[in-house]
Parts: structure tokens; sequence; C-alpha cells
């Protein structure tokens, strides 16, 4: 059975001495219930983008004559990108970067460009070359966050998306984002032993991939 | 027990099968993560275990047309699997590990040996430390040493992380100790 919202913000209240245990829903003067969805909503994508265990794949179809355009709006982390102008026939196009595609010859391969270049700037963009003449599909790899940023709005029964051996360490890295607070609510003692057992469970999360 | 399982996979599935449409890529069911061992119905043999990188270097142009009964299997995430080449028919079978099983009624068992149930109600009350303060949690940090030091004896790959190389040196801000806590346990 896998964690619920709910259900870890309910482990929160307890271990904080919340007067009231009901899903985060309600919280003390000492911490706002949008403070602690903005830590879990932070720790959520920290150990997305350390430990890359929710992936997929996806196919972007592209117009003709594109060099840039947008990468999904659920993208974390882009692995690897391949092109085909047949929607049949993929081929790998490589990471570059700006200053080695100055100094480079590239060509067309049957059309298909020869590397890509993740834009730095929002909204997540991708820039490819040569400029394909035709239309192409790309197909992506890429770390993704499946559901938009928890409000305390959201519905307490939704299922957590990272693997449920994890939540622990979900609770841990709140718990030390609680605790590091400025104010009554700072316990850095506390906070230093949470954010230890964090960093465990981002080891053990890289591990589980190996 | 959630804790129980990152640290070692105890509860494992090895009934999920998934239908081959051609296709290179395949989502992991919902309630599965991190497959170790891939089989298609062929002959049931695992396939070898690759990475995305590796394909691409050997096998170039391998997630385009290539069709056959599938010899390497490559992870993406923990919630999906490439395979190569791409089979036509059959099921593919995944073991992997699954959502950890939550104790609900009063007889209900846990799956584990008496020798790291213990460890495992240790554990449980260094947790119920965490609401009181660090004097409480320093006191019960034994519970997490042990627990780690058996998952360790249960899996060799986490006896090589760095972290369970400073829980062994003694590394760890919490001090190792057998007590159960100031109040007693």
């Amino acid at each position: 059975v896998a964690e619920t919202l709910g259900g870890l913000l309910s482990a929160i209240q307890r271990i904080t001495l919340e007067n009231t245990i009901d899903g985060g829903l309600t919280w003390s003067t000492l911490w706002t219930g949008a403070e602690v969805h903005g830590y879990l909503n932070q720790r959520l994508s920290r150990f997305l983008v350390e430990t890359e265990v929710v992936q997929k794949v996806s196919v972007l179809a592209i117009g003709p004559s594109e060099q840039t355009f947008d990468l999904p709006a659920d993208l974390v982390v882009l692995k690897r990108v391949a092109a085909s102008s047949d929607g049949v026939t993929y081929k790998v196009v490589v990471f570059s970067d700006r200053w080695a595609t100055d100094a480079a010859t590239l060509t067309l391969d049957e059309d298909r460009p020869a590397v890509c270049i993740p834009e730095p700037l929002p909204p997540l963009r991708l820039k490819v070359l040569p400029t394909p003449v035709g239309s192409m599909n790309y197909q992506i790899i890429y770390v993704y966050e499946p559901v938009s940023p928890y409000t305390t709005a959201s519905s307490r029964l939704t299922t957590l998306f990272i693997p449920d051996m994890f939540t622990p360490y979900l609770l841990f890295g709140i718990l030390a984002d609680m605790f590091k607070k400025e104010g009554e609510a700072n316990d850095p003692d506390r906070a230093k032993y949470f954010e230890d057992r964090w960093k465990e469970g981002l080891e053990l999360g890289k591990l589980i991939l190996r | 027990m959630r804790v129980w399982q990152a640290l070692t996979g105890e509860w494992v599935i090895t009934t999920s099968t998934i239908v081959c449409t051609g296709a290179h890529f395949y989502d992991v069911p919902s309630t599965e993560y991190a497959p170790y061992r891939v089989s298609h119905s062929f002959d049931g043999a695992p396939l070898t275990l690759t990475s995305i990188e590796e394909l691409d270097l050997g096998f170039p142009g391998w997630d385009s047309t290539s069709t056959g009964t599938p010899l390497y299997w490559a992870p993406v995430g923990a919630t999906g699997i490439a395979v190569h080449p791409a089979p036509l028919g059959g099921t593919i079978s995944l073991e992997s590990f699954q959502d950890t099983p939550v104790l609900v009624n009063a007889g209900d068992f846990i799956q584990v040996g008496d020798e790291e149930l213990q460890k495992l109600l240790t554990y449980a009350h260094h947790y119920l430390t965490f609401k009181e303060g660090i004097a409480e949690i320093e006191a019960t940090g034994g519970a997490l040493t042990d627990l780690i030091e058996a998952a360790a004896r249960r899996n060799a790959a986490l006896r090589a992380t760095n972290f369970y190389r400073s829980v062994g040196r003694g590394k760890l801000s919490i001090a190792p100790t057998d007590t159960l806590g100031i109040r007693g346990g």
C-alpha cells in the first residue's frame, strides 16, 4: 500500500506534536500549511533530481525546420534524445554545448540533427543542430515530476508518486526543513539528525538503480 | 518497515507480466519498482542486464526496427524498462521490489525472521523518540545503527555505500548505544 499525501503529513503532525492530526490541513502557529507544502515540494524535486528513480519515455512531434522547441512541462532532467525523420528509425542525438558547437562542423545525418543543446532559460527548451529540413520526431527519456506541486487544497488521498519505501526519507527531509526554520520552531540538533537521514535516503535511492 | 525495505529490498514480487507489442520500452506496473530480473516467455531465460548508454554504443539504432526474441534489458529509472530486440509477441516477466506491506489488524504477520524482528521493534522505538527531542533520539541511536548493520548482512550492495561505511566507522552523528532510551524503553 503506497503512502498517501495525508498519511505523510499526519505522520509529520504527530512528530511535531501538533494539536490536530488531520492529514496536514491544520497547523499551529509554528508552521503554516503553505510552508509545509513548500518543504514537501522542494524535497520531492530534490529527491527526483538526485536519484532519477522516476523516468519516462515520450515522443515529441516537431514541425519542419524547427531548431528550438519546448520540452514537456513535467520534465526535471533530460537523459537521452533520439531523432527520427520517419517515426520509425531513431538515432541518438548527443548532448553538446554552445562552445563545442561553435567550433564544430556539423552535418545532418539523413536529415536528422547531430547534436542538441538543452537551453538554460525557462521555459525549458531544446535546441538541435544542424536544423533539420523536414518534420522530426524526438524520442526523449527524462526524469519527470508526475503531478503539479502539492498544495493545501490537494487531495489527502493522493498517492505519493515515489516508491513507497522512500517516503520515510521524504518525511525526514521535510522535518529537517521545519526544524531549521528561524524562530520558536528552530531545533538545529533535530534538523541535523533528519538531514543526515535524508541523505541516507538519497544514497539508497541511487543504490536501487545500480 | 519501509526503511527496512529501502535498506534490504526484503519484499519482492515475481508474478507480473507485460504483454509485448513490438515496442522497445515498457512501463513497470505501478505497485512495483526497480526490476532486477527480466525474462521473456519465449524461453523464460533471464535477459542480460545492460544500460541505455551501453545499448546506444553497442547497438546503434537498437530502438528502431530490430525485432525478435529479446536478449538484453536496461532500466529506465525505477519505473520502466527497455528491451532489445523488441519482442513482437509473448510476455515479459519481471522480478521487482514491491510496495511495503502495511500492518493493519492485530493478527497481521510481519514476514521477517525473529532475529530481524527485534531490530525492527527497537527501531520503531527509536522512531517514536522523534517527537521528543535530540536527547531521546541520541539515546536510542543504537537502534538505527543496529538496523543498518542487520540490513547490511542481507544486502551486499549496501555495504559498499558511503553512508554505511560512515556507520561502520562510528561517524554518524548518532552515537551507537545499546540503551533503549533515557526513559527506560
